[in-house]
């Protein structure tokens, strides 16, 4: 902890978190019981507890970043999620198929499983918005502008794209929206840019997505192959047969080969995508490059695995935890700010936070 | 006066000044680098306490105080630091939300299952209608109708006519034989009433048939399945409401959800077969045929039952082939008993020979 930090004039700044497992696996465990004997209305308290640790726990230039959110917030906005969206939305549901002739009932489905898409989209940039609101540096808030309906829109259209090319608009998809929300953000009165015509903006993503695509495909291929060689389809029907040990041994066997093959190959597209991302976004005249590799994700998807499966699940926040300090460790920050110069941001942010994406289950750990 | 040196955010610039603090009896004097300002105690909030740091706010701005034996000395006797407040609100706000949690609970228990029936009868009765005929048609995509049913329909219909003669249900009956090999009836919302193939090949005589068919009439009469309706969304919302639609606590209220179902479906089985017995009773039939009908669904149950432990087989999916009605089996004696108390000598025939196997071959037509 430095008390010298240059208070004036450009800073350099390097990204730090110091968190650990045993804070987080007792934090999985103290709030995982709350959680239980509230019938999980404590969800969004604890959600606070593990942001403010961690997010204290990660530092720039040796000021902490500070979560100022709270948990009444969470749980005001998932009502009012609840009450404004969710419950009409169901009622419109139930409501139809209750009184409606079949015509009417299809179209009452079609249109509001459209709107629950674009919905999706909305509650991602709405939990984001209030994040960034409730994420405090040095005494300055950031901030996330634009629309909330213009991202779910543009995310439901990118979503079609993405069906109608059979998944190859995904890389793509993601990029943009990447862009979208970046391009959008704040620190203070400082905004992000989010540069993506540098030179192999797509290319090096989709190199390593082809390996990934077809891995996926070959993982199938394989599993669904061994399944048929070993005779699983035969005997399906017929349910007197006993299942053979061997075989299902066997089959097993092929599925961990299959999963470790597969977690290669989509580890791999990952850690580029990580790398695109993180190297795209600048905040004045710093820039930001990330050395995440492969095996960085392979070795957290392993003994994060373990972690969770040898904690009974208790470690999922910890597991969590690793993957961010991870991330937060491979930062690269090139440049300098002058922070005497970035200024509060203008907008305190939302009222409540994160509603729809809790009503729509989105808001999965921190 | 104590005094201790910190780090300071103004709030409106991300600078940070190094400051000395004085703390006084009504607040904290912050002075250096320029900067000469006054926090009144009531304005201060201890946003974090780490490892190595309190973090206190006022407003937008913050102040970094490293940890030390006269910082803390002082800022206790300011109460600014307060364990003991602090750990008080944190387990105040546990207990609110498990008593909150109870209340809802109390509400999906008892609330709930008491507000279903007076919303049933308040219900318009063409309302009930156009939901009985449209959860019918849900209902026969997974027990499909059976085919050619003319004779058999018009067979039955004397049978219906004379049970709503002697005590009117309130709805036009819409009988409906369905493909089911369990024997079964059901009586939906609105009057939709159905008997399956099975029920026709396991009773063996004409009156048990317009027995379990008097009972059925009895639902109707009650607005049974309005209620269940009525029911069973209120829960649904309220599993909603508390746990976002995940969670171990949504199991455990989904199990004490059935407990209620089963209690109270008792009440309104009990029912049925007062109603019933009058309507047999009306209609010059013997009530004891419902007595009768009861023992062969139960012989047809126990004979599962022995085939199930005799193949060893697994009953947690069988379980879903018990006959509704059945379900409340150590209730059954007493039913039987009560219909068999209300034998009397048949002054009609509920169906001649010759209907009774049009009846029977209701479903033989597909």
């Amino acid at each position: 902890m430095s008390m010298s930090s240059e208070p004036q004039g450009a800073v350099r700044l390097a990204v730090k978190n110091d968190s650990t497992i045993g804070q987080f696996l007792w934090m999985g465990l103290y709030t995982g019981i709350f959680t239980l004997i509230t019938l999980t209305i404590y969800r969004f308290w604890a959600r606070t507890v593990v942001r403010r640790r961690l997010w204290s726990d990660t530092t720039i230039g040796d000021a902490p970043l500070e979560y100022t959110g709270k948990g009444s917030e969470l749980f005001v906005g998932f009502l009012i999620a609840i009450f404004t969206v969710m419950l009409p939305m169901v009622g419109a549901l139930v409501g139809a198929q209750l009184l409606l002739p079949p015509a009417g009932v299809l179209a009452v489905f079609v249109v509001i499983y459209l709107a629950f898409f674009v919905l999706i989209g909305v509650a991602i940039f709405l939990a984001r918005r209030y994040q960034l609101s409730r994420t405090v540096w040095r005494g300055v808030r950031f901030e996330q502008s634009g629309s909330a309906l213009g991202y779910g829109l543009v995310a439901f259209g990118y979503g079609l794209l993405t069906i109608i090319t059979l998944g190859w608009f995904a890389p793509a998809m993601r990029l943009r929206l990447e862009k979208r929300l970046w391009s959008n953000a704040y620190f203070g009165d400082m905004p992000f840019t989010y540069d993506n015509s540098k030179e192999g903006r797509t290319e090096p993503v989709y190199k390593s997505f082809i390996l990934a695509y077809f891995g996926s495909s070959l993982f199938y291929v394989l599993v669904f192959g061994a399944m048929h060689a070993l005779g699983f389809f035969t005997q399906m029907n017929d349910p007197t047969a006993m299942p053979d040990v061997a075989k299902i041994g066997i089959l097993y066997a092929v599925l961990f080969g299959g999963v470790l093959l597969l977690v290669l190959f989509v580890a791999w597209h990952e850690a580029v995508m990580i790398r695109q991302i993180t190297r795209s976004i600048s905040l004045g005249d710093v820039q930001l490059s990330s050395r995440f590799k492969t095996w960085d994700l392979m070795e957290l998807a392993i003994t994060n695995t373990l972690l969770i499966i040898f904690t009974l699940g208790i470690g999922s926040l910890a597991a969590q935890m690793r993957v961010w300090r991870r991330i937060c460790r491979t930062i690269d920050v090139d440049g300098a700010l002058d922070l005497a110069r970035i200024h509060q941001a203008a907008s305190r942010g939302p009222r409540s936070g994160e509603g729809m994406a809790d009503a729509f289950d989105l808001s999965g750990g921190v | 006066m104590a005094a201790f040196r910190a780090r300071f955010h103004d709030g409106v610039t991300a600078a940070e000044h190094v400051v000395v603090v004085a703390v006084s009896a009504d607040g904290l004097e912050i002075k250096g680098d320029g900067l000469d300002g006054f926090w009144r105690l009531q304005d201060i909030t201890l946003l974090f306490t780490d490892a190595n740091v309190w973090r206190l706010a006022n407003g937008d701005a913050r102040l970094v105080v490293d940890r030390s034996k006269e910082a803390e000395a002082a800022l206790r006797a300011a109460r600014v630091l307060d364990p003991g407040r602090d750990a008080l609100r944190a387990w105040g706000l546990i207990g609110g939300l498990v008593a909150l949690s109870m209340a809802l609970g109390l509400i999906v228990f008892v609330g709930i299952p008491m507000a279903a029936e007076p919303l049933a009868r308040a219900t318009p009765r063409h309302v009930e209608q156009q939901l009985g005929e449209n959860i019918a048609r849900q209902v026969n995509v997974f027990m499909r109708p059976c085919k050619n049913t003319a004779a058999a329909d018009a067979a039955i219909a004397p049978v219906v006519a004379a049970l709503v003669q002697a005590d009117d249900p309130g709805f036009p009956i819409k009988l409906r034989f369905v493909h089911q090999a369990s024997p079964n009836a059901l009586a939906l919302a609105g009057g939709q009433v159905m008997i399956t193939s099975g029920l026709l090949t396991t009773l063996e005589s004409p009156d048990e048939l317009a027995a379990v068919l008097a009972h059925e009439l009895g639902h109707v009469k009650a607005r049974d399945g309005m209620v269940a309706l009525y029911r069973n969304a209120g829960l649904g919302i309220l599993l909603e409401l508390i746990t976002g639609g995940s969670g171990l606590a949504q199991q455990a209220i989904l199990l004490g959800g059935q407990v209620t179902e089963l209690s109270y479906t008792r009440r309104q089985e009990a029912r049925a077969d007062v109603t019933a017995i009058a309507m047999l009773r009306g209609a010059g039939l013997d009530p004891a045929a419902l007595a009768r009908a009861f023992e062969r669904l139960r012989a047809f149950v126990d004979a599962e039952d022995a085939e199930e432990e005799a193949s060893g087989k697994p009953s947690v999916l069988e379980e879903l082939r018990v006959p509704e009605w059945l379900k409340s089996h150590p209730d059954l004696n007493s039913r039987i008993a009560r219909a068999k108390a209300q034998a009397t000598t048949a002054t009609a025939v509920a169906l001649s020979d010759a209907d009774w196997k049009i009846v029977r071959a209701a479903c033989a037509n597909n």
